[in-house]
Formats: structure tokens, sequence, C-alpha cells
């Protein structure tokens, strides 16, 4: 090997292979052993000759790595020639997350601090801290981005990291969790893995007006978090045994039609209504307040799964008294007197919770 | 002539943060233009991406242009201390001169900074309006266009070759300053950037005024040299054709070039120059039928009947001889009563004359393919000169209409021998022409221009490689000059003994492209020679080297297996090569009589070292089954497209007194397999215009610089779609230059000091290379170009100090912009 050993074309030659190695954090080493493991074709080849190709490959990526981190300069920068196809394919690959890791740099804040501790991480998830590094810092920076940009994010992050669909669109929900602080840490949490997160997310974005500009550390707008203070209604004296009747009594006919002979959940549901309804509807009304919508997800396990669970009541059981729950109260009579917006409110809150329950629910 | 430059300085985008506290800069930008222009534009706050769009003007002089480059700075303003740099643009304003040329000059151009590397772009207008003025006495030379390619431009027609023309022009190299001791590395590094684009920038001046003296209207296959002479200065020379061409009709509107003949006068002492070289020339050999026509024979015109190109048209060459080569060993420091510049002169003009009573020893009267490299080891260096000796049609120029017959009647009448069976200029077997059975052709050819389409080759080419290497003790002064010069010849002789043995094992006969690199260092000489070989028709086949045993204590077992080795290799090479003839059993059992003058190449054996002498002539088992070759075609195959062009650099540390032959084949054979291996995802390769560059430094360590294009044959048209297609070749596979929009010659010094943290030497000079190669699509795109031929880097200097983990890089590359149509 010389001081000096090093080929370099016109066009940005790049092996997928390779890169995607680098982006998992192999030093050139591994990266060598990683090759010849793999590539059948390559075994006759001297190892300096597959080691200088990787040198080769990881000098480029070294270089190219300042313009993967703000893509959209990828396509100006005058450093590489490379194709649009290329440009593409790049930015996809480093951008890819490992769900176990992104789930674990949701449980903290994103602060320099945390960069620092990402060992454990890697540990946790079996990554190299290289790979962890990178995956912090890649959310790290779209977060930075968007924090100065106005409008939607799933516009902005296509706009800025030319990232593809679908993987713009989990970059959304992960920056308005990572941003929002939901707190996902909690040890009850740990079963829930990120793609729960990433659905309630989507759920909440899809749902719920936004603020579309990032302001007072909360991506909602506050008027609508405000009209969640209406529902309260529905847990007065008044009104909450109606419903109770009606959501009873709607199940008892579904599960009817469905033959199912097991009526235990009726029972069972009997004696926790007054406690559900009452915390889903607690859960709506603190929502305007940052700190309960950071525990959101903890809320809702503990005031509302886990009393299910403790009762051993299946998924399918839950989804239905929800579906009841939420059918039922427009149904209860004399509440829209009380509060004419009721119905729309309700609707708003509940669809999206109990979607966000039900896929939690396992 | 007085002209004026309108400038605009647009805007920047993606500059380096300045400012940690804001994290953005307050960038502003100064440009100047010789001594007298400044402009510098308001200060942009705060921002990344700034924009000025600052419009102005720059009143000039025509040579101005030609010698200055507009240099655009770009600086961080600071209130309280000094400004600080960003980086630097160096734009060359020659090409807006071309009458043919691009009008203006538009784009981004990354920032470059000498400690930084690029630093973001900037977006630059220039455009420029000549005020038109006759003056008899100019000193500007513009409308001469400068072509690095060595070939007549495409779409260009060749009306008549002018002469040699060179320049040299000699500086203080401000790296040897005294001043530099004081000066910081960035002052220092810009100060080389300015003078040496500067210097070059006059030696084109100087040359294009030698040019419309003799009535040319521009200068083919320009090569450029920057001889670092270290402390003795630095010397910037510059060689090339002069010749008329003209644009073909056919190709849109025919455009002539402006008469410039017409406003330039001969001043006297111009003329007695041309007086003189006319007693030089005395060819009695020469009287030729078409002699007197039209009085266009070039020989008679020109002083050195020299030509660069290394491509011509068809029905141009008569017959081709042979390489003619001449070198000299100077003393840098030799006080004599010359000035330097002068010496120098007059060693170029030795050795010219040299080279031309060679040829004429010949019997040719042209030497074609004509390059001077100069190398240089502390106080002495080794100047060459090198050509192809040969005849040409003068009836070429005379008869334009008359061409094409011309050649195609007798394909093989190049190879024939110009001179007299019975006056042999050398010993040399003649045989009869193996295509019309007339003509005397020698065994082998060797030339050092490109394949020749006239000439019907059987096969595949190869490439052939041959290297010697020798130490040397340390020395200096006269006593290191007397012993390389007294080498000189034994590598000579030993690196022609190595080419012919190669080719014949190959069982090729004619080489193509050569070229023959002296390095000299410390304590280590080096000479390596390079060429495309293949098999021509008109030659005899080649029978393979003979084996003499002149001591009878060998065991004849022993040489019968090499014997067979031989036959096997050669039969194996054969194959591969599609040569289309058998080995047969005249070739491999000759009679010692008869055929002992024609087997030009013997091998004694007499100890065991010429046993492997034997098996370096074969191939090594790496380089097997790699198409490559040193020319910018190969023979037999056809190109359909190229894939990419490729620089690999090579350094290593090693005592370089134990280096030999052998360990130097290791180098470049690892170096071949490395491309090789990143090939192998395409079929049909091959690895075109192979070119090596070595240095020695001190006596621990050798760089090898090895560039090159891969270029497909025999599949589907691959697709790259480039922005700008940089090639060293002097043509783009499958594409069509439509039109040439000047000389791109770029000089970039790049220096760390922070080598380790950024990847050692490797990261460095892999890092630079890319840089360079930015710049230059950078200055391509910005003339409205969309490729650059002819790519070459002239000048690859890596200086490092690994204790204070510095290094330092300079390099020069040259080549053609073009815009191309697919």
């Amino acid at each position: 090997m010389g001081t000096v050993d090093v080929c370099i074309g016109n066009n940005l030659i790049i092996d997928f292979d390779i890169f995607s190695l680098w982006i998992d954090g192999f030093t050139i080493e591994q990266c060598k052993t990683e090759i010849v493991k793999k590539d059948l074709s390559v075994r006759n080849c001297k190892e300096t000759i597959i080691f200088r190709d990787i040198m080769d490959n990881y000098h480029n990526f070294n270089r190219l790595e300042q313009y993967l981190q703000i893509p959209c300069r990828l396509r100006e920068q005058l450093m590489f020639q490379v194709s649009e196809e290329m440009i593409e394919k790049l930015v996809q690959c480093y951008y890819q997350y490992n769900p176990y890791v992104m789930r674990e740099i949701l449980n903290h804040k994103l602060t320099h601090k945390q960069r620092k501790d990402l060992d454990d991480i890697a540990d946790k998830t079996e990554t190299r801290v290289r790979s962890c590094r990178r995956q912090f810092d890649n959310l790290r920076q779209i977060i930075r981005i968007l924090d100065d940009l106005k409008g939607p994010i799933l516009r902005n992050i296509e706009e800025y990291f030319c990232l593809p669909r679908s993987l713009a669109e989990d970059y959304t929900a992960i920056v308005f969790l990572a941003r929002n602080q939901f707190d996902l840490s909690k040890r009850k949490l740990s079963y829930l893995v990120l793609d729960d997160f990433i659905y309630c997310a989507n759920q909440m974005i899809s749902n719920w007006p936004m603020s579309n500009s990032f302001e007072h550390d909360s991506d909602f707008n506050r008027d609508f978090l405000l009209s969640f203070k209406e529902l309260k209604i529905l847990s007065e004296k008044e009104f909450i045994d109606e419903h109770k009747r009606l959501v009873l009594h709607g199940m008892a006919k579904v599960l009817n039609n469905n033959m199912t002979k097991d009526c235990r959940c009726l029972i069972l549901f009997d004696e926790l209504f007054k406690d559900l309804s009452r915390s889903l509807i607690d859960i709506a009304y603190s929502l305007n307040h940052s700190k309960d919508m950071k525990d959101l997800f903890f809320d809702l396990f503990e005031r509302f799964i886990e009393p299910c669970k403790d009762v051993k009541l299946i998924r399918n059981e839950v989804t239905i008294f929800l579906d009841e729950y939420r059918k039922k109260a427009h149904l209860v009579p004399d509440i829209s007197k009380e509060y004419p917006k009721f119905s729309h409110t309700f609707d708003k809150y509940f669809t999206t919770i109990s979607n966000c329950i039900i896929q939690m629910y396992h | 002539m007085p002209g004026k430059i309108k400038i605009g300085i647009l805007k920047a985008r993606n500059l380096p943060i300045m400012d940690r506290s804001s994290e953005s800069s307050d960038a502003f930008v100064e440009v100047r233009f010789g001594n007298d222009n400044y402009y510098k534009t308001p200060v942009y706050k705060k921002s990344l991406d700034p924009e000025w769009n600052s419009r102005f003007f720059f009143e000039v002089e025509e040579d101005e242009i030609q010698e200055e480059p507009l240099q655009i700075r770009v600086l961080d303003h600071d209130t309280y201390s000094s400004h600080d740099a960003i980086g630097k643009v160096y734009i060359d304003l020659k090409p807006l001169l071309n009458p043919n040329g691009p009008t203006a000059l538009n784009g981004f151009f990354p920032i470059f900074d000498t400690l930084h590397g690029i630093r973001g772009d900037i977006k630059v207008q220039a455009r420029l309006e000549i005020l038109s003025d006759c003056n008899e006495y100019r000193k500007s030379s513009s409308g001469v266009q400068f072509f690095t390619s060595s070939r007549i431009p495409e779409g260009y027609v060749l009306q008549n070759f002018c002469g040699f023309v060179e320049e040299m022009v000699l500086n203080d190299d401000p790296e040897y300053q005294w001043i530099d001791k004081i000066r910081a590395p960035r002052a220092s590094n810009e100060a080389r950037q300015k003078l040496f684009t500067k210097l070059s920038g006059e030696v084109q001046r100087r040359i294009g005024l030698k040019v419309l003296d003799i009535e040319a209207n521009c200068v083919l296959g320009y090569q450029q040299y920057f001889d670092l002479e270290g402390e003795f200065g630095i010397v910037v020379r510059g060689i090339g054709t002069a010749a008329n061409i003209i644009r073909q009709a056919g190709n849109s509107k025919s455009q002539l070039f402006p008469e410039i003949s017409k406003h330039s006068k001969i001043s006297p002492n111009r003329l007695t120059k041309k007086i003189s070289s006319e007693s030089d020339l005395n060819h009695q050999n020469l009287i030729n039928k078409q002699e007197n026509q039209n009085g266009h024979s070039i020989s008679e015109k020109m002083e050195y009947p020299f030509l660069t190109l290394q491509q011509y048209p068809s029905g141009f060459i008569k017959s081709v001889c042979g390489i003619v080569c001449s070198r000299s060993v100077k003393l840098l420091n030799s006080n004599n009563e010359f000035d330097d510049l002068e010496s120098r002169d007059k060693w170029w003009i030795e050795i010219r004359n040299e080279i031309r009573s060679h040829m004429k020893s010949l019997d040719c009267h042209v030497v074609l393919g004509y390059t001077e490299t100069k190398s240089i080891c502390e106080d002495v260096c080794v100047l060459s000169a090198t050509g192809t000796a040969a005849l040409f049609n003068e009836a070429f120029f005379a008869n334009p209409l008359k061409r094409i017959d011309e050649n195609s009647s007798e394909k093989c009448s190049i190879c024939h021998v110009p001179y007299d069976e019975t006056e042999l200029p050398f010993p040399v077997a003649l045989s009869k022409c193996a295509v019309c059975g007339q003509g005397q052709v020698p065994d082998v050819i060797f030339t050092s221009i490109q394949p020749l389409p006239e000439i019907e080759t059987i096969g595949r080419g190869s490439l052939i490689k041959a290297i010697v290497s020798r130490p040397r003790k340390k020395s200096s002064g006269e006593i290191s000059a007397k012993m390389i010069s007294d080498y000189m010849p034994f590598m000579e002789y030993e690196l022609h003994r190595q080419l012919l043995g190669k080719l014949k094992i190959k069982g090729m006969n004619m080489l193509y492209g050569l070229k023959v690199q002296i390095s000299i260092g410390e304590n280590l000489l080096m000479g390596i020679a390079e060429a495309t070989a293949c098999f021509a028709a008109p030659l005899p086949k080649p029978i393979l080297p003979k084996i003499i045993n002149d001591k009878m204590n060998r065991e004849f077992k022993d040489i019968e297996s090499l014997k067979k080795l031989l036959i096997d290799e050669m039969q194996r090479n054969i194959d591969f090569y599609g040569l289309e003839f058998k080995l047969s059993s005249s070739t491999i059992e000759q009679t010692d009589s008869e055929n002992d003058s024609k087997a030009l190449l013997k091998i004694e054996l007499d100890d065991y070292r010429e046993k492997e002498n034997i098996y370096q002539l074969m191939d090594s088992a790496a380089k097997k089954n790699i198409l490559a070759c040193s020319t910018e075609y190969m023979p037999g195959i056809e190109f359909n497209s190229n894939l990419q062009m490729f620089t690999s650099i090579y350094r290593c540390e090693a005592k370089l007194v134990q280096m030999n032959i052998k360990k130097f084949n290791e180098i470049f054979d690892y170096i071949l397999e490395g491309l090789n291996y990143k090939f192998r995802k395409y079929k049909n390769y091959v690895l075109a215009n192979l070119s090596t560059d070595t240095s020695l430094f001190d006596d621990d360590h050798a760089m090898i610089i090895l560039t090159g294009s891969c270029l497909t044959y025999g599949e589907s048209n691959i697709d790259i779609k480039n922005n700008v297609e940089i090639t060293n070749l002097s043509y783009v596979p499958n594409a069509r230059i439509e039109r040439y929009l000047g000389l791109v010659n770029l000089f970039l010094i790049r220096e760390s000091t922070q080598i380790k943290e950024n990847g050692g030497l490797s990261g460095f000079m892999h890092c630079f290379i890319t840089e360079v190669l930015a710049l230059v699509r950078a200055h391509v795109l910005s003339l409205d170009g969309n490729a650059l031929v002819s790519f070459k880097m002239t000048e690859c200097v890596l200086l490092d100090n690994p204790h204070r983990n510095q290094g330092q890089c300079l390099i020069n590359v040259t080549g053609d912009a073009v815009r191309i149509v697919k």
C-alpha cells in the first residue's frame, strides 16, 4: 500500500453496496470483510485492491456528506457530477433509519448531551454508534431546518430533503413527535414500537388542524385545543348515565349481530364505564396544557388501556366499545342544546383518539 | 487595441460560515484585472447566499487580456480586524478574444481557497468589447486560436502547416523568494498561482505573435510545460504547430477566419531569423516532382519541420520511418556568459538540431508527433525531444481534390521505407511488403503518433510497457550530470530491447503512441516507455526471439523448456489478440545463418538474471485479459461510449535504491488491477489512452500518476448523463464536436495542515483532484460548453511534511473546451 493510493473519475462512481455499509457505520476494514463475504466474484481479487476501492468510495462519501445533510444543495453543488437518479438514491439511503434506533432516540430530548450518549442506544439496538449518530443528526437537521419554515411539514420535507413520499411521511410523523416532545420514554410505553407512534402521529396530523408554523413549542392550533374544554359536558352527571345506557345497549346489539355468545365484556364495561369515560374526557380537557399534551400517550395507556387490559378485554371488544361510545355520544338527549358544536368537536377528538387507542392496544 | 470588459458579480451560494456566533457571513467581492483595475462590491450582511448584482466595467488593453486573468476574491467583512479571505476565482478571458469563440462568459464558479478548497460558488458574467484598431506594431496576438488537441479540430479543414512554434519565459518562483520566509502560506500560494497563470498567458501571447508572422491563423497540438527548477526559477514553455485551418463549408455557414495577416507586419528583426533558417536546410533527397508546386513544401519553409500533432488527415502522410529522439543532460546553475533564458534557449536549439539531423539521416523530411520534455532533479536536468520521422505527400495541399484517391490506391505504402535498399542509414532487415509485394518494409516500426487508419491491422492492439531503473550514487553538480549522461544510452538501449522483446512475444510488429519518460531521483534513474502494439498487415510476421547460449555449460533441457515457454506465450497472445496467423515451424526453428541478421532480438543466456529477463518480457498474470492501450484509438476495436475518465495516483514510500524493475512492474500491475476491479461491472471495456507520469522525490518515495479513459465497445450504448464530459481523448466517442470554445488552462495549489484529520495524504489528494475536475467543469460550462477534450494534467507535484501534518500539491491542467452533440 502506498501513502497515496487513489483513483478519481469525472463522474462520481458509487458502489451502493459500499455506500450502505458506510451508512451503517462500518469501518473500511469491516466493510472489506463484509464485501468479500457478500460478493463471490471478488474473492479472487487481492484484498489490497478491494480495500483501495472501498477507500476511494469512503473518500467520496466523506466529502459528499456535507451535501447530504442539506440535500437540496446536492442538486446545485459543482463538486461532484451526479445524476438526478443517483441523487435520489443517495438521499434515500442516507435518510433511511432503523425503527428501533429511532424509537430510542425519540425517548429523549434531542440535545447535544444525548448525542454523546448514543452509545447506550447503540448497545441496546445492536447498531453501530456511527449509524446511530447519523440517524440522530439527520433528525436534528430536519427539525432545525423545519423550525425556520412555514407551511405543512410534509411539503417542506419533500422539498428540502428530496425524500420519496413514504419516507417523507414517516419523517413528518417523527418530527412531529420529537418537536412536540411527546414523552415516549415511560417504561409502561416500552412495548410500543415506532410504527405505533408514527400511526398515531399521522392520525393527529391529518385530523387535527395544525398551526403551520412552529410556535410556542407546538404544532397544534391553540384555539382548536381549547375547544376540547367544552367536551367536559359529557362527563357531567346528567349526561353520563344516559350515555352509558346507550353505549351498553348498542354494544349488546352489535355483539348479538356478531353471534358472540360471550357477554363478559358487557359486564366489565358496565363496571368500568364511568372511569373510562371520565378519563377520555379528562384527557381531551387537558390537552391545551403542553405538559399534558406531552403525556398523551402515557395517559391513554394508564387511564384507558391499562384498566382494560387488567380485566383482559380483547382488542376487538375495545374497538366495539370505542365505536359505540363515539356514535352514541351524539344521541345523548339535549347535549347539543348545552353546547351547539358538540358533535363536531367530539368527532374531531374522538375519531383520532380511538384510532390511536386501537393501534396501541396490543 | 483598447477594449472594455463588462463584468457582473451577481450572487454566491453555499458560502462557508465565517462568523460562528451568527452562523453566517458578511461577504463582499473584490475584482482585479491587471494593475490598475479594481472594483469592490458592497458587503452583503448575514447570509450564506448573498446577492450583490453588481455590474461594472474595466477598460483594458488587448494584450492585457491575453496575459492577465480576471481575479475575483471573496472576503468576509470584519469591522474590527482585517477581513477574512473566503476564496478566489481566476478567470481566463482569452476565449472571448477568439472571433469564433463565445462572446460572453456566464456561470457559477467554485470559490477556491488554497487552504480550504472549494467553499461555495459565485455567479459571474463577463463580456468583452474590443474597439477595432489596426496598429502595425502590436503587442497582442488575439485571434490566433490555440488547440491542445493534437489533431485537426473537428469541423475544420487544414489548409497548410506553417511551422513549428515555441516560446519560453523564465521567472523567479515566488516559493523560493526571500519574502516567502515571512509570507503566510495563503499569500505565497496565491502569488504563485497568479504568476504561473500570467506566465502561461505571456507564452501564448508571444507564440501568437510568431504565428501571425508566419501567416498562420492557429496553433494546433499546443503543449505547455512548467519546469519547476526550484531556486533557479520557473520556466514556462510552449510548443505547437502553426497552421491555417478553415471551418468546413458543410457545417452551418462557413465561417472563415479573419485574415489576420493583413494587419500584421514583420518587424525587421524577425526577418533575419527567417533567412537564417533557409540556410539551415538542405534536403537534396526531397527533390520530388511535386515539390515546386505552389511552394507549399513544409520542409522548405520551416526552420524545424516538426509537427506536434499526433493525428493527420488521411493522405497527408506518405511514409513513416521510425522514432527519432535526442536527449541531453544539463546543469542548471552553470555560470556561463549567457543569461539564464538564453542558455536554456540554446539547449533546446541544440536538441532540435540534433533531431533534425537524425530525421535527415533517415531520408525523411518531417517529424510527426513531436514532443519536448524536461526532467529535473536539483540542479541537473535531462532535456528530451522525440518524434516520428516521416515523409509527407507534397501533393496534399496542392490538390485537395486528389487527396482521396491518393490514399486509396496503396494503403500499405506508408510502411514502405523511404530510403534505398543499398544505402541503409543503419543496419536493418528489409523484406517485401506483405500486402503489395512491391515495396520494402522493415520488420518493425515504432511511432509516436496515433494509429493510422490507412495501415491495415489484424486483430486487436495491446499496451506495451518497458521499465528501466538503475540506482545511482548520490552526488551533485558536474559529477551527477556526467553519471546520468553516461548511463543515458544504456537506458535507451535497454528500453528498446524490452519493447522489442515484448512486441515479438505479443506476436506484433508495430508500435503507436510511443512515449518515453525519464525520471531522475536523488539516487535512482528511471525510464518508462509505453506504447500501443499491434499487428500491421504490411509488415512481416514476427519471429520468436532467439535464445543463445554462449556458455555451453547450461543444461540443454533448461533452454528447451524456456523456448517452450516462449512459444506457448506467443501462441496464447496470438489467440487472445486475434492475430490470425500460426506459429509456423519456420518462425520457430530458424536456421542460424540466414535469420541471424533478421532476428533483431536475441536473448543471451549468461547467468541466472537473464532467465529472469525472459519472464519479464511476458505480461504478468494480472495484466493478461485487461484490454488497454496508450493511444486514443485501439487497433481492431471500435469504441461506442466513454464511461469514465480516471486519474489514479499512487505514491510509495520505499528506499528508492532498492526499487528494481520488478517492483515497479508490480506497482503498475497493481494499479491496472485496481482499475479492472473498479470497472468489473462492465463486460466490454478498454482502458484507453493510458499515460503514466512518474516522479521520484528525494530518496524515499516515488509518485505514479496514471490517467486514461475507460471506453466500452460492442455494448448497447450506455448513456451517461453528464453535465460536462471530461476526457483525455481528443474526441468524444459517438458524439460530434460542434464548436471549439477555447483553451482551459488552470493552475492550482492546495495546501493543508490537517492531513491526518482528513483521511491522510490519500484523502487530501482525492479531494484536490475532485476539486480540480469541478473547477474545470465550471469553466467549461461558463463558456457554454458541455465537454472538455484532450484533458491533460501537465504538472502534479505533491510535497509533504508528515511531522508537521502538512501537505502541498500543485496541479496544472489543460484542455479544449468544446460543445458536443450526441
